[in-house]
């Protein structure tokens, strides 16, 4: 018994290699298949005047979310801040933004920045074209 | 022989061996090249989870791919799994094939080489260095193409990013290959040094072990012990310089790691205070830094150790190139009808020194029993090796039987031949496996046969077991006398035509002597015997004695004139009897 187990295990999996095919199969689709299903924005990060309700920044840039992300310094806090409308002008992108935005005006005298999700993008494409970077 | 190996033509050296696993070795490698890969993208994932929780609240995106982290985690303890069964499995395999290839030329080396090697040298070679061989194949070969290619990875994913982290790291890679090589040169040397003196004490260990009784004997315990404290303390010093150069390689390749380290620091806080780094990629340069740092590390040490190895393989590469048998050249199979001898003018020498035969000339007619009597170094030995294949005449020929032993097979000259030595090969198993070495498909009657016919029957039959009976380490022991009367059964088994008996009997006393030669009247009948003796007993047994001296024949004749006319035959033994008393 013991030794028709050894050569049963010997056989499965150290002669016949089709469990171990099947394993690197399996791990490789799995994987591949939740890096293409798994989906994430890439983001540009920039500079930003704070006008009122409305955030600009240079540039013609979209939000494909329809949020963007403020801060000072982005390892402290940064603020979820949902548009409503985006208009352009002068080569400049202006967010109009929803809601009671208070902290906006506590940051209106510091340097701010702001993360704006431009496009959505694979884990694939993200681990393999950007080296795991968020930004564009 | 003289070729010196190199890293390259090691693994060209090594490629025969990995040919025949060539489908466990490239599963291996697969299963191992995986894994390094995971190794890469695994603090990648990792990354996108931190900064998709951190900085986004991204749950759905985090749980996805906290999954894929799960998944590439499972997936590489399978993966070490099946790699990890088939290394064990070639590390079994893959030395044993070298073992036999070593063995096999142990057995089939030039008999020159092997009176002048070393035991504890063989032994190593045989047992530890093809382990070594094993580890190189894997390690310095395997690992080292990984590692390679992890390290390419790591760059390409650290220049994507920041190329200022890229360039720093960078500087790792060229110091610590410099620091590897500079050290490598001096580590092979000293790796030389220790594989020579670990050889010479195993060979003298081997020794004294065999001659413990001896040492004893003489009160010699105190010499042997200082002579083992010596050849520990060489070896302990070579241990203690290979250790620090080891250690000091290592060290500056550390130190240079911690300047870039810090450099890296640097660098990567002043990103992140710039609103250029998040924590997600701060995690995977310090991760990557980390992994950078150690496949660096372990290539130089690889680096190292390889050296160290290429010695070992060295000696094995040089063992399985040593001249041997299979250059013997004859094709013919000997057939040996009446047994007649014929040494034509043959000359031979050791290499690198005096000629053992000079011009050489003697005819053994069919069935004739002839001693050869000689001072030590007379060449009687030698003639006895050349005549069963160990030596090729350098000049002249042999024959038997008007054949040339030069174009006749190796098999079929010693198939002819029989040699009982005074030192008997007797091996820890049964009488009847020790019985049978020289015909392996003898009969249990044929065995008994030859038991009786040796006299040694009856004292095989007092044992429960009988032939099955264990003898050696497990068993039982056998006297001198019955050891010699089991060699003669072996030649009964055996049954060659012609018998060489090589100083057979000098270590037994007088009355077991006399009785073995009783036995040998019964075995010599029918056959051709040589008889080279030190006892003037064991030459009256025969019909002729010729005395040997500067590897030429000075005189021949019947022992029974000898013993009156013959003052070199008088001298002889009166000096050999003398020093036998003593």
């Amino acid at each position: 018994m013991k030794k028709r187990f050894i050569n049963f295990y010997v056989k499965y999996t150290i002669k016949i290699p089709i469990l171990f095919f099947a394993v690197i199969l399996f791990g490789v689709i799995t994987i591949v298949s939740l890096y293409l299903l798994t989906k994430t924005s890439v983001i540009i990060s920039s500079d930003c005047v704070i006008n009122n309700c409305s955030i600009i920044v240079d540039g013609r840039i979209e939000s494909h979310t329809g949020f963007i992300y403020i801060y000072s310094d982005r390892n402290e806090q940064i603020y979820s801040v949902e548009v409503y409308e985006t208009s352009y002008e002068n080569n400049k992108t202006i967010f109009l933004v929803k809601g009671n935005h208070e902290f906006i005006f506590d940051m209106d005298k510091k340097e701010i920045k702001v993360d704006i999700p431009i496009r959505e993008i694979t884990i694939l494409e993200r681990v393999f074209l950007k080296g795991g970077k968020i930004n564009e | 022989m003289n070729n010196k190996l190199n890293y390259f033509t090691s693994i060209k050296f090594l490629s025969k061996y990995i040919k025949k696993y060539k489908k466990n070795f490239i599963l291996f490698y697969v299963g191992e090249l995986f894994n390094a890969l995971l190794k890469v993208y695994i603090p990648i994932t990792f990354a996108i989870m931190i900064d998709e929780i951190v900085y986004y609240k991204n749950i759905s995106v985090f749980l996805n791919v906290s999954l894929i982290f799960i998944v590439m985690l499972l997936f590489s303890c399978a993966l070490y799994y099946f790699s990890e069964n088939q290394h064990c499995y070639l590390s079994i395999l893959y030395a044993f094939d070298i073992k036999k290839d070593v063995f096999d030329n142990l057995q089939m080396a030039d008999a020159e080489y092997m009176s002048n090697a070393n035991t504890g040298d063989i032994i190593n070679t045989v047992q530890s260095y093809t382990k070594e061989c094993m580890h190189f194949v894997i390690r310095n070969i395997f690992h080292m193409i990984n590692n390679i290619l992890i390290l390419i990875f790591l760059v390409v994913y650290i220049f994507l990013l920041g190329w200022q982290i890229g360039l720093l790291m960078m500087i790792i890679v060229p110091l610590s290959v410099f620091v590897s090589v500079k050290f490598g040169k001096k580590t092979k040397k000293y790796a030389n040094e220790q594989r020579q003196n670990y050889a010479e004490y195993s060979g003298w260990l081997y020794e004294m072990l065999s001659g413990l009784r001896d040492i004893r004997m003489l009160g010699a315990q105190d010499t042997a012990k200082n002579l083992f404290v010596n050849h520990q303390k060489k070896i302990i010093k070579v241990n203690v310089k290979t250790g620090l150069l080891s250690m000091t390689a290592q060290n500056i390749i550390t130190v240079i790691n911690l300047f870039i380290q810090l450099s890296i620091f640097g660098v990567v806080a002043f990103m992140a205070y710039q609103n250029n780094m998040t924590v997600g990629s701060l995690t995977l340069i310090l991760a990557y830094f980390a992994n950078m740092t150690k496949y660096v590390g372990f290539l130089s040490g690889m680096y190292l150790e390889a050296q160290n190895r290429i010695s070992y393989i060295q000696r094995i590469y040089d063992f399985i190139n040593v001249p041997n048998e299979k250059n013997w050249y004859g094709k013919d199979k000997l057939n040996v009808t009446n047994g007649k001898i014929s040494f034509k003018n043959v000359d031979f020498a050791y290499k690198n020194s005096n000629p053992v035969l000079s011009d050489f000339s003697l005819d053994i007619n069919a069935d004739e029993k002839i001693a050869l009597v000689g001072k030590s170094g007379s060449g009687k030995t030698s003639f006895a090796y050349m005549l069963i294949g160990f030596f090729r005449p350098q000049k002249g020929f042999i024959e038997i039987d008007g054949q040339r032993l030069n174009d006749c097979t190796l098999a079929s000259i010693r198939e002819n031949i029989g040699i009982v030595q005074q030192d008997t090969l007797l091996f820890d198993g049964t009488i009847k496996e020790n019985l049978i070495l020289g015909k392996r498909q003898a009969t249990d009657d044929e065995i008994i046969k030859a038991c009786k016919r040796a006299g040694i029957f009856d004292f095989i039959d007092s044992f429960p077991q009988k032939t099955n009976t264990l003898i050696g380490k497990d068993g039982i022991g056998l006297s001198g006398g019955q050891k010699q009367r089991l060699t003669i059964a072996r030649i009964y088994l055996k049954n060659p035509k012609i018998i060489i008996f090589d100083e057979a009997t000098s270590s037994l006393d007088s009355e077991t002597e006399e009785n073995i030669h009783k036995a040998w009247e019964d075995v010599l009948v029918g056959r051709t015997s040589i008889v080279i003796a030190h006892r003037q007993s064991s030459v009256m047994l025969c019909k002729k004695a010729a005395i040997l001296e500067n590897g030429r024949i000075i005189e021949i004749g019947l022992p029974e004139e000898m013993i009156h006319t013959s003052e070199a035959f008088k001298t002889l033994f009166a000096i050999k009897e003398a020093n036998h008393h003593d």
